[in-house]
Formats: structure tokens, C-alpha cells, sequence
């Protein structure tokens, strides 16, 4: 009887485990490429990429029709945050297991350099690209930027300005404004600017002085656009590229450009993708081909008239760029040089993990 | 190492908060799962009460994420300063927060305490008390009928205090300061996987030590032999219609609504979209290859372990599955990247080891709820009929026992799968390169916000494997009705051969 009953049930196990032999065979036949080969290929690159799949993916797609060149993608997640990408990297610096680092941001990038991570590439494709945005030795080189804004909803402040702006940040009710938390992203190049041009103490006043006033401090930037957007707040701190999104979405919005006072000018907060090529990479040719066709002005235009709306830095033919990106583009000369506040991250990041709770 | 200390006592206190509030309505769960025992519908209820619990916590917490703010801004009017206003900020964002991870994690208290045996006095004995109760002081009362059911009450309670503590999912999406969220902040810039592996062991101590407790308590309390499960006085009406107006209400407010929410945003031009991303499609497929390997797994060490009858074993199986997905996560990377396995993390087995050691406790905990619900009685019956002479009956037999024994094996499976489809903190810091698994995507797009793509990619996910499971549920159906009619069939030839004989 119980012969039996082991019968039915060892039948079931005998399938269970039958079919997962042949799951685990179909999946790494689907999934090759995702093991290590000892033999590297021209033919293959490695990409860590921190810029969303959704944008990305296209552009990847563009790069494997061109050159034939099949990419293996590693995005970063929103759920990591940076034990993602940039700490990866950092661990396997001894022994590299990509080629090419796409980051979304600048200070990372950054980071990364400092630590020796990236080799020199003087490509053809970089030269169209500003100084003020890209390494002078070849390390990185930066293309397609988003830019700090103010996002307003119009039904509550119809024409705003920036003195009005300047105005509800000196009230002392601060509850109907949104920043996401600082320790992350763009939010964190934004609070690293400040100190640098404050000086960290300053800032850490500043912080506290808008927290006791009740400013929400949310997740992320799309979190502050989703309160702005849905009338939960008035204004509040984000990037174009969620902005971008809330007017798609037919929110009553309406940006102003963040600026930061310096010397008597007046700068706007223009952060930039980033790319470099990683030491050590075994496939240091496919990997100047990725360059070149990343900083190239087909990737721009591409990035600018897809749905994030970044800005292109390099010179771009405008006929072919959409009327929100080219309003755009006057801002990015006022860009304050991002590469200057590096040495400010790192006292920046070590306030804000060692903050109490708020 | 002090660092973390606040925040895991602060994290600690919430917990304590929730479990407070939860062990009433998960000891009321309990009651109801017993009485609808009797009823033999247990695994429809079972699966009824465990909707709230496999509501994806991502979903859940997406959806829900802006009401505490709509909350918040109903008070707008009674608060005079922005300084208030925060105060009312943030214990709306804790109310929103407890209530839907209470019933996140209620079911699954509900299930262990159906598991349990009682503790407290026998039936009969409670009738007498019931019967005496104008004689008794509120006190002899109390220690007639209250403190012989603490033990079980306890590990309930445990259950959940745990559970609230390790919860990062919804914390992360509502924004709640929890000890696993600091922990993942701590990790910008840098800081060393050594000491990220510290601070867990940190949190792990507490988390381990209310294990403890459960088990001590277990093993030193008296419960009531299983049988006595059977002789459940009946629930009262205004208990049940308690219990059913709360799952209305959890099933509402952590599935239906945020369905809802979703589909009609994919089907405002969500689904379109979508065919222009076909990488989604094999991340859903590498998802599916992900939990069905772990679920295969776990399911398959459940029933080793139970054969081996080794507790002591068992236990330490279950401890990589309890810490949270975000410890384990961290503590294999640290691991393979220590000894300089770098290129073991470019394939898909750290995850896969991941995922079955997390699933490991869920698949142990149904394999005794299979174990304990088999109709003990008719499947004897069963087996014995197997040992018939006559073919005819053999094969009917054959047939009742499986009917008796698989459904409840593949409800384990499915539930294993979905879990295992659904994870997050594993398949966000374990998956190989160019293998995402899809929830960590939907994670990372959920930071925009929501978007109609975003809308129809849940839906699609969350439909997939709904769809994979209704299939089998299907197939299941339509092999036992083909098996019985079969039977039947000749059951009914030999009955005429035998009237002609006669």
C-alpha cells in the first residue's frame, strides 16, 4: 500500500525532475552567451549599461544591425542602486568581466576613473562633443543629457517664475514640495554641486531647514513628478526626463530650468550619459566601434527623440531634433562643469548615510 | 557596527506594532481554516486566504505608494506649520505602509497556526469553563482559557514579528525607513561586501533569536494531540462574518484594486507599445526558466528533508530561507567574489541556489499541510484497494489515490513557482548578464513612475504564469475526468459481462 502510494508520488518526482533537466538544457542553449567563453571574439562586447532598457535598447539594437556585433547588456537596476554597476566594477577590477560602462550619470563615472578603472580612447566619435564634457586623456566621454528642473503644476501656480520659486522656498510651509532623496542619482550630482559651491555645511543646514519646514523627500525623481503631475504638490525637484513623461501623460505641468549661482552667473545642471571603455577588456576593437557609434550624432538624435528627451551635446542636425528637446539645448552652455565637484561626493555621500532617520 | 542600531530598533518597534495588531485577525484565520476543514473546501479557502500574501509586494506597493500623500493632504486643513504637516506625513505613510503589509502577512501566520496543534485546554474542557463562566473571577477566566493557548498565540505572534521585520519590498516602494533599506543605502559609494555581510549578521541576530523562541516554545509547551483539531467548537457568526468582511477587504485593496489600476492604464495603449519591446518577452521567459528550476528544487529538498526526519538538519536548511532574500543575496556575492569567483556570477546558477534556498521554508511548510490534510482515512482505504486481486478495482484505486495525493502536490508547485517568479532582492542582485529576470526590470521602470508600457508589462507578467497555472489546473481536470470515464466505462462492461454470466 504504501509501495503504491510511493509509486504516484515517485512518478511525479521522476517528471518534476525530467522536465527540469530539459528546462535547464533549453535555457542554456537560449542563454549561451551568458556564460564566460574562454575564447573572446570580435564579434562580441560585454556592456554594463545603467540607462534604462527601455531607452537603451534601441540603441543597441541600431548598433548590431550596423556592425553586425552581437552585445551582451548588463543594466543596472533600480533596486541595486549602486551595489549595482559602478560596485561591480570596482570588485572585478582584477579580473574584468565587461568591456564597455554606459552610465546615466557623471560623478559615478567619475568615481570609476579614480580608481583607474577605464582605459584612454581618442576616438573619431568624441571630437564633436564639448570639452567641458568629456575627459581630456579619452577615459569617458559624455553625450545625451538630462537636466535638472523644477517641475510646476499649473493649475496650482499658473505662471510661475523663478522668484516665485524662490519665494515658496522661503515659506515656512514647505509640505507642498518634493525632492527625491538626495542619496541617489541625479539628486545626489544636484546635492554635491551645492557643496561645492556652499560648502558642505551650509548644505547640511539648508537640508535641515527645508525638512523641519515639511518638504516631502520621496524615493525618486519620478515619484516627486508623480505628486506634481497628480496635484498632491505643488512643485518639486526632478529631471527632463520624467517631466517629459508626466506631459505625455497630459499632467498640467510646466518645468523651469534648476540654477545655481556662481561668480555672479548663472548655471544650469546639465548631467550627462557617460562611457569609457574598462581596463583589461579583451575586446578592446569592438569596444572603440561601440564608442565611437555611442557618441555619434545618429545615437544623439536618437536619444533626444525617444521618450527621455535627452539633450544632445554635440553638434546635431536641428531639422531632424523634436521642438521640446531643441527649447532645450540653450541651456546646456550654461551647464556648470560637472568634473570640478568629484571631490565633493565623497563628504557629501558620507553625511547623508550617516543621517538619522527624519 | 553601531551604525545600523537605531534603525534596527526602530524597524524592531514597528514590527512589534504590526505583529500586535496582526495576531488577533491571523489567530481568527486559524479558526476560520479549521471550521472550513470540516467543510472540505479547503484547499478554495486556502487558496482565498493566500491571495493577500501572493499579491506580488511590488504591485502592491506600486499602486499604492501615492495614497499615503492623498492621506496626508486630508489633514492639510487642521495642520499651522510645514513642521506638522511632516508628522502628518509620515504616520500616514506608516498607516498606509502597516496596513498592507498586515495583510501581506497575515496569511501565511494563518497557515502556521492552522499547522500548529492547539495549545490551551481540550474542547470539553473549555465547555465546562464556558458553562461556569458567571462563577469564575475575570482572573480564573483568564487562567482557565487564556494562558493555556499563549503558547500557540506566541508562535503566531513570532511568525509575524519576523515577517514585518524582513519585509523590504514594500518598504522600499512606500518608503519606509527599515533596517533592510539603510542597509541597501549604505552601499552608494562603496562600501565594502565584508561589511555589508557584518551588518546583516547584525540584523540576522534578532531575526534568529525570535526564531529561537518560537522553537523553545514549541518544544517546551503542551499542545493537544492533532485529533483534537477535529472536535473545533463552531465559530460564532459575528467572527465569521469578521473574517470574511477582512479578506474582502485584503483581496480588494491588494488585488483587485491595483489590477484594476493597471489594466485600464495597459489598455490605454500599453499593450501596443509593448510589441516594440521584444526583450521583455525573453525576460519574462528567463523568469519563468528561474522559478521553475528553484521550485523544482526546494520542492524536491522539502521532501528529502522530511524523509530524513533530522530537525536539527531541517532547521539549519531553513535559516538561509528566513533571513531575507536581501541577506542571502549579499552574503553569496560576498562569497563568490571572495574567492575569486567572479565568472560563476556571470551564470544564472548563484540565482538559481538563491531562489531554491528561499523557497526552501515555504515548500517545508507545504509539504506538512499536504501531509496533514491527506484524507488519512479514505486514502488507506485506497491503498488497500490496490491490493486487489482484480485489475479492475486495482486501477480504480490507483486512480482515487492519485486524485487524492496530486492536487495537493501541484497546488505546492504552483505556489512555489509563483513565489519564486515573483522575487526580487535575489533575481536584482544575482541574475547574469544579459538574463534579467523581469520583476527586477519592472522594479527599475517602476522608478519613472507609472506609464501605460509599465501597466501592460505587469499585467503580462503577473498573466503569464496565472495563465501557465490554469493550464495545468486544466490538464489536471481533464486527465482525472478521461481517467474516471475510462473507469467507468469498463467498470459498466464488466457489470453487463457479469449479468449476462448470471
Amino acid at each position: 500500500m504504501n509501495q503504491n502510494n510511493s509509486n504516484a508520488s515517485n512518478s511525479l518526482y521522476i517528471f518534476i525532475a525530467i522536465a527540469s533537466a530539459v528546462l535547464v538544457v533549453l535555457f542554456l542553449l537560449l542563454n549561451s552567451d551568458t556564460f564566460p567563453s574562454s575564447s573572446s571574439t570580435d564579434k562580441s562586447l560585454t556592456v554594463y549599461c545603467a540607462h534604462d532598457s527601455i531607452h537603451a535598447q534601441q540603441v543597441f539594437d541600431a548598433f548590431t544591425k550596423q556592425t553586425g556585433i552581437e552585445v551582451v547588456i548588463r543594466y543596472d537596476t533600480e533596486a541595486t542602486k549602486s551595489l549595482g554597476l559602478i560596485e561591480q566594477i570596482i570588485s572585478e577590477k582584477d579580473n574584468p568581466q565587461c568591456d564597455v560602462f554606459w552610465n546615466n550619470e557623471l560623478l559615478g563615472t567619475l568615481d570609476l576613473h579614480s580608481r583607474g578603472a577605464f582605459e584612454p580612447y581618442q576616438g573619431t566619435g568624441r571630437e564633436r562633443i564639448p570639452d567641458a564634457y568629456k575627459d581630456e586623456a579619452g577615459h569617458w566621454t559624455g553625450f545625451g543629457a538630462r537636466m535638472r528642473v523644477w517641475i510646476i503644476n499649473t493649475e496650482k501656480i499658473p505662471e510661475p517664475t523663478q522668484e516665485d520659486i524662490g519665494k515658496r522656498l522661503d515659506s515656512e510651509d514647505l509640505s507642498q514640495i518634493a525632492m527625491a532623496d538626495p542619496l541617489y542619482g541625479t539628486t545626489l550630482t544636484h546635492y554635491t554641486l551645492l557643496s561645492h559651491l556652499w560648502g558642505i555645511d551650509q548644505l547640511k543646514t539648508w537640508h535641515a531647514e527645508l525638512r523641519k519646514k515639511g518638504l516631502r523627500e520621496v524615493r525618486g525623481n519620478a515619484v516627486s513628478k508623480n505628486l506634481v503631475a497628480q496635484g498632491l504638490c505643488d512643485l518639486g525637484w526632478t529631471d527632463t526626463d520624467d517631466y517629459f513623461v508626466a506631459v505625455k501623460e497630459g499632467a498640467a505641468v510646466t518645468f523651469m530650468p534648476v540654477l545655481v549661482n556662481h561668480e555672479g552667473q548663472q548655471h544650469t545642471i546639465a548631467i550627462p550619459n557617460t562611457v569609457g571603455i574598462i581596463k583589461g577588456t579583451a575586446n578592446r576593437a569592438t569596444a572603440e566601434q561601440f564608442i565611437d557609434f555611442l557618441v555619434s550624432e545618429q545615437v544623439e538624435l536618437m536619444l533626444a527623440n525617444a521618450q527621455a528627451r535627452q539633450i544632445p551635446l554635440g553638434s546635431v542636425d536641428e531639422s531632424k531634433l523634436n521642438a521640446q528637446v531643441k527649447a532645450l539645448r540653450k541651456y546646456v552652455p550654461m551647464g556648470y562643469p560637472l568634473d570640478k565637484i568629484q571631490q565633493s561626493r565623497e563628504p557629501v555621500i558620507t553625511w547623508l548615510k550617516g543621517r538619522a532617520s527624519e | 557596527m553601531s551604525e545600523i542600531l537605531p534603525v534596527l530598533i526602530s524597524t524592531a518597534i514597528r514590527a512589534l506594532l504590526i505583529a500586535l495588531l496582526a495576531t488577533p485577525i491571523a489567530l481568527l484565520l486559524t479558526r476560520q481554516l479549521r471550521a472550513m476543514n470540516q467543510c472540505g473546501l479547503k484547499y478554495f479557502n486556502l487558496s482565498l486566504i493566500l491571495v493577500p500574501f501572493l499579491a506580488p509586494a511590488l504591485v502592491v506597493g506600486f499602486s499604492w505608494s501615492l495614497y499615503s500623500y492623498r492621506l496626508a493632504n486630508l489633514f492639510r486643513p487642521y495642520t499651522d506649520s510645514g513642521a506638522t504637516m511632516k508628522l502628518v506625513d509620515q504616520l500616514a505613510n506608516e498607516f498606509v505602509y502597516g496596513l498592507l503589509l498586515i495583510f501581506h502577512i497575515v496569511p501565511v501566520a494563518a497557515i502556521i497556526g492552522y499547522l500548529l496543534p492547539r495549545s490551551g485546554s481540550a474542547p470539553s474542557a473549555d465547555h465546562c469553563t464556558h458553562l461556569l463562566r458567571n462563577r469564575l473571577s475575570l482572573l480564573q477566566r483568564i487562567k482557565l482559557n487564556g494562558m493555556p493557548r499563549l503558547p500557540h498565540q506566541c508562535i503566531v505572534f513570532c511568525t509575524l514579528w519576523v515577517l514585518a521585520f524582513i519585509d523590504i519590498d514594500l518598504a522600499a516602494l512606500m518608503n519606509v525607513k527599515t533596517w533592510s533599506l539603510w542597509l541597501f543605502d549604505q552601499q552608494v559609494g562603496g562600501l565594502a561586501l565584508a561589511l555589508s555581510i557584518q551588518y546583516a549578521l547584525v540584523a540576522a541576530t534578532p531575526i534568529l533569536g525570535v526564531i529561537l523562541i518560537a522553537v523553545l516554545i514549541y518544544k517546551r509547551s503542551t499542545f493537544l494531540s492533532m485529533q483534537s483539531n477535529v472536535m473545533v467548537r463552531s465559530e460564532s457568526k459575528r467572527s465569521t462574518v469578521f473574517a470574511v468582511v477582512y479578506l474582502s477587504i485584503a483581496i480588494l485593496l491588494t488585488a483587485i484594486i491595483p489590477l484594476y489600476i493597471l489594466l485600464a492604464q495597459a489598455l490605454n495603449g500599453g499593450f501596443a507599445i509593448l510589441l516594440d519591446h521584444p526583450s521583455f518577452f525573453g525576460e519574462l521567459a528567463n523568469s519563468a526558466m528561474y522559478a521553475f528550476i528553484a521550485c523544482a528544487l526546494s520542492f524536491a529538498a522539502s521532501l528529502f528533508l522530511y524523509r530524513l526526519q533530522q530537525p536539527a538538519l531541517t532547521f539549519a536548511c531553513l535559516v538561509p530561507g528566513l533571513i531575507s532574500g536581501l541577506i542571502l543575496a549579499l552574503t553569496l556575492k560576498s562569497l563568490l567574489i571572495s574567492l575569486n569567483l567572479h565568472s560563476v556570477l556571470s551564470t544564472p546558477f548563484p540565482l538559481i541556489i538563491a531562489l531554491s534556498l528561499l523557497l526552501l521554508p515555504t515548500a517545508i511548510i507545504f509539504n506538512w499541510i499536504y501531509i496533514n490534510n491527506r484524507p488519512s482515512t479514505s486514502l488507506h482505504l485506497g491503498q488497500l484497494l490496490q491490493s486487489s486481486p482484480h485489475p479492475s478495482i486495482q486501477s480504480s484505486a490507483s486512480h482515487l489515490v492519485r486524485a487524492m495525493l496530486i492536487p495537493g502536490r501541484v497546488l505546492s508547485l504552483i505556489i512555489l513557482f509563483w513565489l519564486g517568479f515573483m522575487e526580487l532582492s535575489c533575481s536584482a542582485l544575482l541574475h547574469p548578464a544579459g538574463s534579467m529576470p523581469v520583476v527586477a526590470r519592472l522594479h527599475n521602470l517602476m522608478h519613472y513612475g507609472h506609464s501605460q508600457v509599465l501597466s501592460a508589462m505587469i499585467i503580462i507578467t503577473l498573466a503569464i504564469p496565472l495563465m501557465v497555472i490554469a493550464f495545468l489546473f486544466l490538464i489536471n481536470y481533464l486527465i482525472l475526468k478521461i481517467n474516471a470515464n475510462r473507469l467507468n466505462h469498463s467498470f459498466d462492461q464488466k457489470n453487463q459481462n457479469l449479468s449476462i454470466s448470471i
